[in-house]
């Protein structure tokens, strides 16, 4: 009999919130794009090179390497990145707590189901990206442009990350020891003035307009006593709940976890 | 199972009166440190000190006032925040609310906080003996008589080799006595008959410092063994290390029992020393693993049960089993963490931070107060919910969970005073885990009340602490069960060297000693996993109060705390 495949689920629950965090999961759903911004900006805001320059490589392109013969290397497609040798870089991200549209989890579980080659470390209060340069690049540059961002409660910082927890500031922005980011007031726009290592800009970098508290609320990703609370997300419970249940029964007796 | 035990109404009565004070003085301590009556803002003018960056810490201007003559000084520069690329003080540097006292988070490094040093010291300088043994050989082999006036003599002897004395030399040199004015030896013994001949100054009396039924308890579990606790001085363990208490304890001793007794070199002695280094001695902790190469009475071999015993509010105030959880709570942070992780794993000052955090706005005292009353309330109380009752635990630990992070997301102002991440969700796998623990008198359940915990953290912030911080309990939950070492094990004898927890902060003993001290204050019994470790830091002749150790922490990062092990009366006067 051939054996049925398997449904792909994707994080459990019936609230708006579970929703988000679905479509954020699942690789088949599109994200919004709510803002443009330009691939120059990007590599400014990264400071890891200068726009126009070359991105230095770590190895010479694989083509020219006369790789050994390796069963792996057949079977993995290298990311056009790797091809060429670029070097590892890295981008971290910064959610508030109050009401960023993104956060750690999600975040890694969106880059691992929509890129290749990506490493992800997931903290508190930051998401850091590790990548082939140039496919680092094209992930900021989807990033900035989605809906998993806000120029507000979201900000990259390579370094100085913490301060999630912090209120925001009077213009509703997250707190940032470095101060790169500022609220300008006559285009109520949010401009990076330094770079995500804090390296100040040649010229400010506008990256839009925050959301509304009521957007940020539709779009949340975690749950909150002012928008939907997690008491009310029962099926999520019941999931964590069977897992932690029966790993503990299998670790102790398979047995014990037969029929459950 | 242990038997289910209710508060009653009326400490319930208290509790809730309580919780009230405790949360109208939280909220009036971050009004105050904050100067902002809206605590349930989620903005707030947090750059309005930023002009002023490390000079709004008092300390801290001390502190670089005194870097600054000690470059001078020195011709090497020192500490200066000038050079620091990111600014300290970009937003307000806010005290933490200890004990109804603002400090300032400098106050709670160990080497700016002398009572957390004379905590550990403590730890460190003692070790347990047998003196069974030792009698055994002197009377059998030897064919000497033990009476209590041999013992007695004996106990007068040890307190002179154990400052350095020497008794069977004629020119050894000896340690000036102001150094070693906290090394002495004290029994204790089960057998009530024996304890009456003991002289006074020795004992460390059970009926006396124990409640009649915790007396009772320990007296049957320690028996008619005779026992000595010996405490090296502090500064021994402060040059040496922990490990240097079972070998110094042996060697005097074994001079001691000489001088007593009239013995000489011979074969008989070693036995003494063999018994005291190994055979019948009590350690606090056992050596680490060989990569992290710490001796014996060293962190990370510490149990968390071992610390719950060291805990004496139980004892002292047997009525309020919440002051014991809130007081085991904070050795468990100093001791089992920050001492471990923060001080001899990472060093430097980041994480060092974090008790102040932990402890600020008295967020534990309100919320193990409040899951007592929901446990009593909706579980049939301490000890009511039988351990295999996966759904009620459960349940508990969602409610507990739920609580503390909607009280922060209420007060924004709150949050930020507790502002570290990792710290805010290692306080709440703590009173998930305590909730859990307390419901079932369970130290075990009280760690995968724990493990929940940190799933649903990560299901409802999505995020929860450190790289790797839910590795854990994903990998862990199947295998504790097992109690096989090196895979599981009781949770009373968890210590950071169990390597499932061994490479990950907040998750070793800290939270061991908690949970440990939740169950066992719910079975009310007379100690969390060894009578011994219970009755040797019930000894009142300790400067550090095991009773209230919370208090001797905040008047340390006061400065007012004095400690033992001093070198002034070795070197210049200044």
């Amino acid at each position: 009999m051939p054996k049925k495949k398997p449904k792909v689920q994707f994080n459990p629950g019936t609230t708006i919130v579970a929703e988000n965090n679905r479509k954020i999961c699942d690789p088949s759903c599109e994200i919004d794009k709510v803002r443009e911004v330009s691939m120059d900006d990007v590599v400014l805001l990264l400071g890891h090179r200068k726009p126009g320059e070359g991105i230095p490589t770590v190895h010479p392109p694989l083509d020219e390497m006369g790789e050994p013969p390796c069963p792996i290397r057949e079977l993995v497609e290298p990311t056009p990145g790797a091809r060429a040798g670029d070097r590892l870089n890295y981008v971290q991200i910064s959610d508030a707590y109050h009401f960023s549209p993104g956060s750690p989890y999600p975040r890694a579980r969106k880059y691992f189901s929509r890129y290749r080659g990506v490493d992800i470390g997931v903290l508190t209060s930051r998401t850091v990206i590790e990548m082939r340069e140039r496919e680092l690049e094209q992930l900021v540059r989807d990033e900035l442009q989605s809906e998993t961002f806000d120029s507000a409660r979201t900000t990259l910082k390579g370094i100085t990350t913490h301060g999630v927890a912090i209120r925001l500031d009077q213009d509703g922005l997250l707190f940032d020891a470095l101060r790169r980011v500022k609220y300008n007031k006559e285009k109520k726009v949010v401009m990076y003035v330094k770079d995500q290592l804090g390296v100040p800009l040649d010229h400010p970098i506008s990256i839009g307009a925050p959301a509304s508290e009521e957007n940020l609320k539709k779009r949340a990703l975690q749950y909150h006593r002012a928008n939907i609370r997690y008491s009310e997300e029962s099926e999520m419970h019941l999931a964590i709940e069977r897992m932690w249940q029966l790993a503990q029964l299998m670790g102790m007796n398979p047995d014990k976890a037969a029929g459950k | 199972m242990a038997e289910s035990r209710k508060l009653g109404e009326k400490k319930l009565k208290q509790m809730e009166s309580e919780r009230d004070d405790l949360e109208r003085v939280m909220l009036e301590s971050v009004s105050k440190i904050f100067g902002t009556k809206d605590v349930k803002s989620e903005t707030g003018d947090i750059y309005k000190f930023e002009k002023l960056g490390w000079r709004q810490g008092k300390s801290k201007r001390e502190y670089v006032e005194s870097a600054s003559r000690i470059a001078k000084e020195r011709g090497i520069p020192h500490l200066n925040p000038e050079i620091a690329r990111v600014k300290t003080g970009t937003r307000q540097l806010v005290p933490y609310f200890v004990e109804g006292e603002y400090i300032e988070g400098e106050g709670f490094h160990p080497l700016n906080n002398a009572a957390i040093q004379q905590a550990f010291d403590d730890v460190k300088r003692t070790v347990i003996i047998g003196l069974d043994q030792a009698h055994e050989i002197l009377e059998k082999r030897l064919c000497k008589e033990v009476t209590p006036e041999s013992i007695n003599f004996y106990l007068e002897s040890v307190q002179h080799t154990m400052a350095g004395g020497s008794v069977a030399q004629e020119h050894l040199g000896y340690i000036n006595p102001e150094c070693t004015r906290d090394c002495y030896v004290k029994v204790f013994t089960g057998d009530d008959e024996l304890a009456d001949h003991i002289d006074k100054r020795y004992l460390i009396d059970i009926n006396k410092l124990f409640p009649a039924d915790q007396a009772k308890q320990l007296k049957e579990a320690t028996g008619k063994k005779l026992y000595e606790v010996v405490r090296l001085p502090t500064m021994a363990v402060r040059a040496g290390c922990g490990g240097l208490a079972r070998r110094w304890a042996a060697l005097q001793k074994a001079m001691a029992f000489i001088n007593a007794y009239n013995l000489t070199g011979q074969a008989a002695i070693s036995d003494f020393v063999y018994g005291a280094k190994h055979a019948d001695v009590v350690v606090m902790g056992t050596p680490s693993a060989y990569s992290r190469q710490f001796s014996d009475n060293e962190p990370y071999g510490i149990p968390g049960g071992y610390y719950a015993d060291m805990v004496q509010t139980l004892r002292t105030e047997p009525d309020k089993p919440e002051e014991y959880i809130v007081n085991a709570s904070c050795i468990g942070l100093i001791l089992g963490t920050q001492i471990t992780y923060g001080f001899y794993m990472i060093g430097g000052i980041g994480l060092m931070q974090s008790i102040g955090m932990y402890m600020s706005g008295n967020v534990v005292d309100d919320s193990v107060r409040y899951f007592m009353e929901y446990v009593e309330r909706h579980h049939g109380g301490a000890c009511g919910v039988r351990p295999g009752d996966f759904q009620r635990i459960a349940e508990i630990s969602k409610h507990m969970n739920i609580h503390m992070q909607e009280r922060w997301e209420e007060y924004p102002a709150l949050m930020e005073a507790q502002w570290s991440s990792y710290t805010r969700n290692a306080l709440m796998r703590e009173m998930c885990g305590d909730a859990c623990a307390w419901a079932t008198g369970n130290a075990d359940i009280g760690r995968m009340g724990d493990y929940l915990c940190v799933y649903h953290q990560r299901a409802y912030q999505g995020r929860s602490g450190w790289y790797s911080y839910d590795s854990i309990p994903l990998y862990d939950l199947a295998s504790k069960w097992t109690m096989r070492p090196e895979y599981g094990i009781v949770e009373e004898l968890l210590a950071n060297n169990y390597s499932a927890v061994s490479p990950q902060i907040f998750s070793g003993a800290q939270l061991s000693t908690t949970f440990s001290a939740s169950a066992h204050a719910a079975r009310r019994d007379a100690f969390c996993v060894n009578p011994l470790v219970k009755i040797a830091f019930a000894d009142p002749s300790l400067k550090f109060d095991w009773a209230h150790p919370r208090k001797c922490v905040a008047e340390g990062a006061l400065g007012k705390f004095m400690p033992e092990g001093e070198r002034s009366p070795i070197i210049p006067a200044q």
